[in-house]
């Protein structure tokens, strides 16, 4: 409804009000405009960038959205407050990094995400100093850099959910060279540990069952299984060495 | 296996080969290949609660462990000519193919240093 407002009153003013006569045509065209037009007080002088009143090829009025690409990238308000996540864009040249990050505003204001600016962090430097001949001794040296430009973008109060639509439509229109890093962070509720204790951990079994760490210790049990080893274990102690190796192997899978 | 001079059926790694670079890779396979036994027998080993004797055997079955199969016998190579001296890691590149790629611009974000 706004949209469509804005998009009239934008197509009837014909982009520059230099006089008051061409005011008043307006006026006269939507008569829903013509009160505040017309009152001295806010001097309405709506001005805009492009030069389409119509657009030829299809004969409507040149969209709001695609004229707002002629300014600075709109941002909403943040709420709470509450940091959701971070995306850190990283490349060699900053024209890329820079788009990209103009983009990201642009989707993040469509999607209803408060953002914070695309500030810049720390440009890492890296150089090498070569030999300039393939020969040990030689003196001649050469010198090489690569920089690394860094953006970064918080997002604020938005869910989950459109977090990763955002993230995902970045990725999906992402620049070449361009590498894009994101941290998201959700908050949880004072009964987060109750509801832990009730989660079902099968599937935190099985992805163990599938570490490295796990494939060790079957290997020790295998290998303590083994004639060569259980000689030397003792039959005697041999419940009570191989109950001690289990603990041990418990603490191991703990602490890692 | 035993204990053995040659590399045998290694999978060759891309880009540039030399002798060099076939037995490095050997090395590498072997020790992957061993990884898991290795870490067991050391873990037994160092397991103060084992029986010393059993501690003993893990050790000694670690001394006669097949050649090539310790992570400390694989040593980076030159992926564009095979020298294992003057590499530049985060390339894996040696010098001067690291500056005669930088200079033809093959290497991205790599410019001529002038500061």
């Amino acid at each position: 409804m706004l949209r469509n407002t804005i998009s009239r009153a934008s197509s009837i003013t014909a982009r520059s009000f230099s006089t008051s006569a061409r005011v008043l045509n307006a006026s006269k065209i939507d008569s829903k405009h013509s009160t505040t037009i017309q009152s001295p007080e806010f001097q309405y002088q709506p001005q805009v960038l492009t030069k389409e009143e119509v657009l030829s090829t299809t004969g409507t009025p040149f969209p709001v959205n695609v004229e707002l690409n002629y300014y600075a990238p709109l941002r909403h308000e943040k709420r709470h407050g509450d940091l959701v996540a971070e995306i850190q864009l990283r490349a060699y040249d900053h024209e890329n990094l820079d788009f990209l990050g103009d983009f990201a505003l642009r989707a993040a204001y469509y999607l209803d995400i408060p953002v914070s600016g695309v500030f810049p962090l720390p440009t890492r430097r890296e150089r090498w100093t070569v030999i300039r001949a393939p020969f040990v001794h030689a003196k001649s040296k050469e010198n090489f850099l690569r920089l690394t430009h860094k953006r970064c973008i918080k997002a604020y109060d938005a869910t989950p959910e459109v977090i990763d639509l955002w993230i995902s439509y970045l990725a999906k229109h992402s620049n070449a060279g361009v590498g894009i890093k994101v941290t998201t962070y959700q908050n949880e509720g004072l009964d987060f540990h109750e509801r832990l204790d009730k989660t079902d951990l099968k599937s935190l079994a099985k992805e163990v069952e599938n570490s490295p760490k796990t494939a060790i210790s079957k290997r020790v049990q295998e290998l303590l299984n083994d004639p060569v080893f259980k000689k030397h274990l003792g039959t005697a102690q041999e419940p009570i060495t191989e109950a001690k190796t289990q603990e041990e192997e418990d603490k191991k899978q703990i602490e890692n | 296996m035993g204990n053995f001079r040659f590399p045998f059926n290694v999978q060759l790694p891309k880009g540039y080969l030399n002798a060099r670079i076939i037995r490095d890779q050997f090395k590498r396979e072997q020790a992957a290949e061993h990884e898991v036994t290795i870490q067991a027998l050391k873990y037994i080993a160092r397991n103060t609660v084992l029986p010393a004797k059993a501690r003993l055997e893990a050790q000694l079955q670690l001394a006669t462990m097949p050649n090539y199969t310790r992570m400390n016998a694989v040593k980076d190579r030159c992926v564009a000519s095979g020298h294992s001296k003057g590499l530049i890691k985060a390339f894996r590149l040696h010098r001067y193919q690291f500056r005669e790629k930088a200079l033809t611009g093959e290497l991205p974000g790599v410019q001529k240093g002038s500061w």
